[in-house]
């Protein structure tokens, strides 16, 4: 029969292992101590070379500024300018030359009529400021008609005025009512009479837009 | 479970090392990684506002020569336009300006003008947000007499004389007592330089070197 004594205490006791509680704290520290040695490192690194970069992209940039900066006070000039020509323009854009009117006029009308009156107006279309502003014509014309087909000759000048050589810039052509009329004048001081036709044409334009 | 002494004091330390560790470590972190990932982030977005800004100037900047000959053309026509077209005042009046222009053209067609007023001013109806200068339309009506081919050759001629001047109105009215002369009456609008925004129109054309007629007047 053996004996076996035991004489150790409890916290005399060790384990026979080389992987020991302790030595694992020692290691775990030592790599924690690393880790953020190596962390702080490439931070340092990735810092320096961010401002490396900034410091390029700025030097970049001050050799642009310049050019960038005429640039810029050249698009001011242009827009001033372009507004400017915009206003002058519109005063080109937004008329009706008239002496071509009469000149075109002139030619269509049948001989039998003789104009009293011819009358171009510009009359109050949208002229506020904008996108849609525009002028707007009207032609108004009386005058008398003589010859066996006095409405015929009529109707022949609004075919004229409403031909394609119109149809871009007149919009309607119209007799108002009652305008074609049949007056008696005298024509001399003897009372000798004379019947004769007058009628009264109103041509509207297109507006003109002033953009 | 109890502890033997010697246990205790391990732990003791054991949670000292451990309560230190940590509190080095949060030291370290708060006042070293913290801060260095701040200054990288704030280099970063720096660097993405260099990087844009760069982006759009190089791209821009691709129109810059198209841009110089756009002002440079646009100019020179504006100077052009506003030095021929656009009437000035003679000694301080506008009306002047337009009746030395009207009359000699009114001569040459055979139309007697009887008189020649001012309508007042308006100004152009477009969008002049950004002029450098404002544009007036300068009213004017003209009445005389003459044959209607007289009539139609002044507006005519005045017409293509000055392309910016619109007339607005003819009127001719048949006269009993002479058949072949009648009686006109002409409304025009002549562009001038308007007089308010003056103080700002000024500079703007110096820049666009326009309107150098009307400041070499003696």
């Amino acid at each position: 029969m053996t004996y076996h004594v035991d004489l150790l205490l409890d916290d005399e006791r060790r384990s026979a292992s080389r992987v020991n509680v302790g030595m694992m704290l020692r290691l775990g520290a030592l790599l924690a101590a690393a880790a953020i040695i190596l962390i702080t490192t490439l931070l340092f690194v990735a810092s320096r070379d961010v401002d490396l970069k900034v410091a390029k992209a700025k030097a970049t940039w001050e050799h642009l500024k310049p050019q960038y900066t005429e640039l810029l006070a050249l698009r001011v000039s242009l827009n001033e300018l372009r507004a400017s020509s915009r206003q002058v323009e519109a005063c080109r854009c937004s008329r009706l030359a008239l002496g071509e009117e009469l000149t075109q006029l002139q030619s269509g009308v049948p001989e039998e009529i003789q104009l009293t009156v011819l009358r171009f107006n510009q009359f109050a279309g949208n002229q506020k400021a904008g996108a849609g502003a525009t002028r707007s014509y009207e032609m108004h014309l009386s005058g008398r008609v003589s010859g066996d087909n006095p409405k015929g000759n009529v109707d022949k000048l609004i075919a004229y005025l409403s031909a394609p050589s119109y149809t871009g810039r007149v919009e309607t052509v119209t007799v108002p009512n009652n305008a074609f009329r049949k007056e008696t004048v005298r024509i001399s001081a003897a009372g000798e009479t004379r019947t004769d036709w007058f009628f009264e044409l109103v041509c509207r334009y297109r507006p003109r837009s002033f953009e | 479970m109890k502890l033997s002494a010697h246990d205790r004091q391990r732990l003791q330390w054991g949670l000292a090392v451990l309560i230190g560790g940590t509190a080095v470590l949060y030291a370290y972190i708060h006042l070293m990684i913290v801060p260095l990932m701040q200054v990288r982030v704030e280099g970063l977005n720096r660097l993405a506002e260099y990087q844009e800004q760069i982006d759009k100037a190089t791209l821009d900047l691709r129109s810059l020569e198209a841009v110089k000959a756009e002002v440079a053309t646009l100019q020179a026509g504006l100077a052009v336009i506003t030095n021929r077209f656009v009437i000035c005042p003679v000694l301080g009046s506008t009306l002047v300006t337009v009746q030395s222009i009207v009359e000699p053209i009114a001569q040459e067609c055979g139309l007697r003008i009887e008189s020649c007023v001012e309508r007042g001013r308006m100004e152009a109806p477009v969008n002049k947000k950004d002029a450098g200068f404002v544009i007036d339309r300068y009213l004017v009506e003209l009445t005389g007499s003459g044959e209607y081919a007289a009539v139609r050759d002044f507006v005519q001629t005045l017409e293509q004389t000055n392309a910016y001047v619109c007339v607005t109105d003819v009127e001719i009215l048949g006269r009993g007592e002479d058949a072949m002369r009648h009686k006109a009456r002409i409304c025009m609008e002549w562009p001038v330089f308007g007089e308010h925004k003056a103080a700002e129109a000024a500079p703007a054309r110096a820049r666009a070197g326009v309107g150098a007629r009307m400041e070499d007047r003696p």
